[in-house]
């Protein structure tokens, strides 16, 4: 006990060792939430802060939901066009009573201009700032600018801004809609030699304000801004936005991204819906995951780099209106045949659209740096410019392992 | 193992993982066994010297000129050491916490803090230093657990980073991260128990070796080159990473209170050996007397270079300076002491 206390005793003085010199309350913050960097026609940076107005937070900023008479998120976007975020921050302040701080810093969208034209230097000057964690959020805004982005972002049911990265991680963790990226990640991915990053994408959706029957019914895998939908907030997060380096070379759909995580081994579950294999004028849904990591075997074919993938996925049935009794063994091995094969009609576009971009979002690279002797050898072959001749074959297997709550066909009387 | 635990917020591997890449941890690891087996002779040769130190030892060795030479080296040595450090906390403080807080007030408290640690005696520093282990270790493993999920094993390779060559020429530099191992050896004298005190050091350069090596490791994952090779204070950038779920994060401010005390921790003692070292060859009636002016001369130190990066390029540049304080000079004054006593008995 006179331990403990003398410890508290001498921790004390600690507090002055870290030179704790001014204050500055609360109430004289305006807390950056969001940052959005876009190209300014004119060629300079297009720097837009998302402000949280903690001020209309009745109950402070834990309070996740709106009352019933609110109906938007508190808060404000501001623009300028500056050299750099730190002069961005300045010029914003000229009009601000309180000033603004990027310490509480939720997440950053990147304009499509700007990721094209590569975004290293803007997001390095982020990743200096001592005001910056490297744990916020980053998402690529597709055929849009991020500044719009953040104006129109007004999530269902939210008052507070905080609370909307933390909605989007849970929504992305249970459903991997799109990959949750932080801003240490990108950075570290697009430093690194062997792998390239990637970045969730994000955008508006013009088509939220028809009438539902206007929807078109064909459902094909989507792009951000193209889910077929209506209400709701109109920004929304789908697939995935893929770099080689530091520059925006493509967008995937939400099929590919789960594909995509899936070769990097951090597919969470997914869905998937396709033909059913016994009554094909009928699609099956099955709710899947990995049931391992993959397993990759790199090797050199004819001095090409070459990988081999095997991928297994565990699967629960989840709708059968066909009606076919997938439990007998010799039903479910055409089930899990099925669902490989649609698992793999994913897969080779997927890598044919990487080939063309150059990019290697999975890091196949880092399975060749072992094979080197030391970094100046790994450098000097040059991953970046062998990345074209990768070659990849991905072997798919799938198990199902559960049927939900009821094992036999989907029917309640003898036949449809 | 506190003062040598206390080095892990400083910006000590920077310039090792520029140069040595993937393989630094390696190479930490081979220092450490290096250390270990230069510090073992020299510490049971001062346990065997009775009530003697360092000093006494260079006495033995070359006499009174001996002495006094060998108390300005390391005087020089672990006030240059101090200053540096003094520097990097104060700079450190300011690019991670408060940005608008003055150099010189950063400076200040940790340096009253150092001067009125050192002039207090020998056993002081250790029962500090024993009270406050528990706590610097666990923010360093709670750090290196919440930093290993940012990177990929893979990021490590190739393993042997920029080549073996380098690991194996880069040892000395890297000795100096043991810098205070001539704490033991120059209180072996005040121990009650010395063979316990030397045994200590062994167990505390070992201990650390590993803790170093895998924080090396972790780094080397979450920050990998060309990136990690650019970050000045890796901790502090790893323990902004630690992230706990929606209620256990921004735990930095609390790692940084115990950092910077530590490092107080770090410059008591190392103001104390110095102070020690002189009053020992120049006979001054206590340490305390050298304390103040060897506190003012670090601090001039600190505050020469024109910035952040100057110091940390000296920092290092002296770092084979360091080793050879640390690890040559205890095998030479044996060396010397051996080869006088022989000659004195034929």
């Amino acid at each position: 006990m006179r331990r403990r206390r003398l410890l508290c005793i001498l921790l004390l003085p600690a507090l002055l060792l870290t030179a704790c010199w001014d204050r500055t309350q609360l109430e004289d913050r305006y807390y950056v939430i969001g940052l959005g960097l876009d190209r300014h026609p004119s060629g300079k940076l297009l720097v837009s802060a998302q402000l949280a107005m903690a001020q209309l937070l009745a109950a402070g900023l834990l309070r996740g939901a709106a009352e019933p008479t609110e109906s938007a998120v508190a808060c404000r976007t501001l623009s300028t066009v500056a050299e750099s975020i730190p002069q961005a921050m300045r010029i914003l302040n000229a009009s601000l009573t309180r000033s603004l701080t990027l310490k509480h810093l939720r997440a950053v969208v990147i304009g499509e201009d700007l990721g094209r034209e590569g975004v290293e230097p803007y997001l390095m000057e982020l990743w200096r700032h001592p005001e910056s964690r490297g744990t916020e959020l980053i998402a690529q805004a597709r055929n849009d600018y991020a500044y719009r982005l953040l104006q129109e972002c007004q999530p269902l049911g939210e008052i507070n801004l905080s609370r909307v990265p933390e909605g989007y991680l849970l929504q992305q963790k249970r459903y991997h809609l799109a990959p949750p990226v932080r801003l240490h990640q990108f950075m570290i991915r697009m430093g690194v030699s062997g792998a390239d990053p990637f970045l969730p994408s994000t955008a508006l959706n013009s088509g939220i304000d028809r009438d539902p029957v206007e929807l078109e019914a064909e459902l094909e895998s989507a792009r951000a801004g193209e889910l077929e939908r209506v209400g709701g907030n109109r920004v929304e997060f789908l697939g995935t936005a893929i770099y080689r380096k530091d520059r925006l070379k493509g967008f995937l759909t939400v099929d590919e991204t789960q594909l995509l995580l899936a070769l990097r081994g951090e597919m969470g579950k997914a869905y998937v819906t396709f033909p059913d294999p016994i009554t094909p004028e009928r699609k099956v849904t099955l709710r899947f995951q990995q049931e391992n990591l993959p397993r990759y075997r790199a090797s050199f074919r004819d001095g090409a780099p070459h990988v081999n993938v095997d991928l297994l996925f565990e699967g629960e049935v989840l709708a059968v209106p066909g009606g076919t009794d997938y439990v007998p063994p010799a039903a479910r091995g055409r089930l899990e045949a099925a669902a490989a094969r649609e698992a793999e009609r994913i897969i080779w576009p997927l890598l044919d659209k990487l080939r063309m971009w150059e990019a290697d979002p999975v890091g196949f690279g880092l399975l060749f740096r072992g094979r080197f002797r030391d970094r100046d050898q790994w450098l000097a072959y040059k991953w970046e410019e062998r990345v074209k001749e990768l070659g990849v074959d991905v072997s798919v297997k799938m198990r199902i392992r559960r049927y939900g709550l009821h094992t036999g066909p989907d029917r309640t009387r003898g036949g449809r | 193992m506190t003062l040598l635990s206390a080095q892990l917020s400083h910006p000590i591997l920077l310039f090792p993982i520029q140069t040595i890449g993937n393989g630094t941890w390696i190479a930490v690891l081979l220092a450490g066994l290096l250390a270990i087996l230069l510090y073992w002779p020299a510490a049971a040769a001062l346990q065997r010297l009775g009530h003697g130190n360092l000093i006494d030892l260079a006495r033995q060795a070359g006499g009174a000129p001996g002495e006094m030479a060998v108390a300005l080296i390391l005087g020089a040595a672990l006030v240059f050491d101090a200053g540096a450090v003094m520097r990097e906390t104060a700079e450190m403080t300011i690019s991670f916490a408060y940005p608008h807080t003055p150099q010189t007030f950063a400076m200040v408290a940790v340096t009253m803090c150092a001067l009125y640690g050192s002039s207090g005696r020998t056993v002081g520093i250790i029962r500090l230093g024993r009270l406050f282990l528990p706590g610097l270790l666990l923010t360093v493993l709670l750090v290196i657990a919440g930093s290993v999920g940012w990177g990929e094993p893979r990021f490590l390779l190739p393993l042997w980073g920029t080549g073996l060559q380098r690991i194996l020429g880069d040892q000395v530099p890297l000795l100096s991260l043991f810098l205070p191992v001539l704490f033991p050896l120059l209180s072996v004298g005040e121990a009650r128990d010395r063979q316990h005190l030397v045994r200590s050091g062994a167990v505390a350069l070992g201990a650390y070796t590993a803790l170093l090596s895998a924080t090396t490791v972790v780094y080397l994952m979450a920050f990998p080159l060309p990136v990690g090779g650019s970050v000045a204070f890796p901790l502090h950038f790893m323990s902004r990473l630690t992230i706990g779920g929606r209620f256990l994060e921004r735990l930095d401010g609390i790692w940084l209170c115990i950092w910077a005390f530590g490092t107080a921790i770090y410059l008591s003692a190392i103001l104390h050996m110095a102070a020690t070292a002189l009053a020992g060859a120049f006979a001054f009636p206590s340490h305390r007397v050298a304390i103040l002016p060897l506190g003012a001369l670090a601090a001039t130190v600190a505050l020469f270079p024109p910035d952040m990066g100057r110091v940390l390029v000296d920092h290092f540049a002296a770092a084979p300076l360091f080793a050879a304080v640390a690890f040559g000079l205890p095998q030479a004054l044996i060396l010397l002491a051996r080869l006088r006593r022989r000659g004195a008995r034929t």
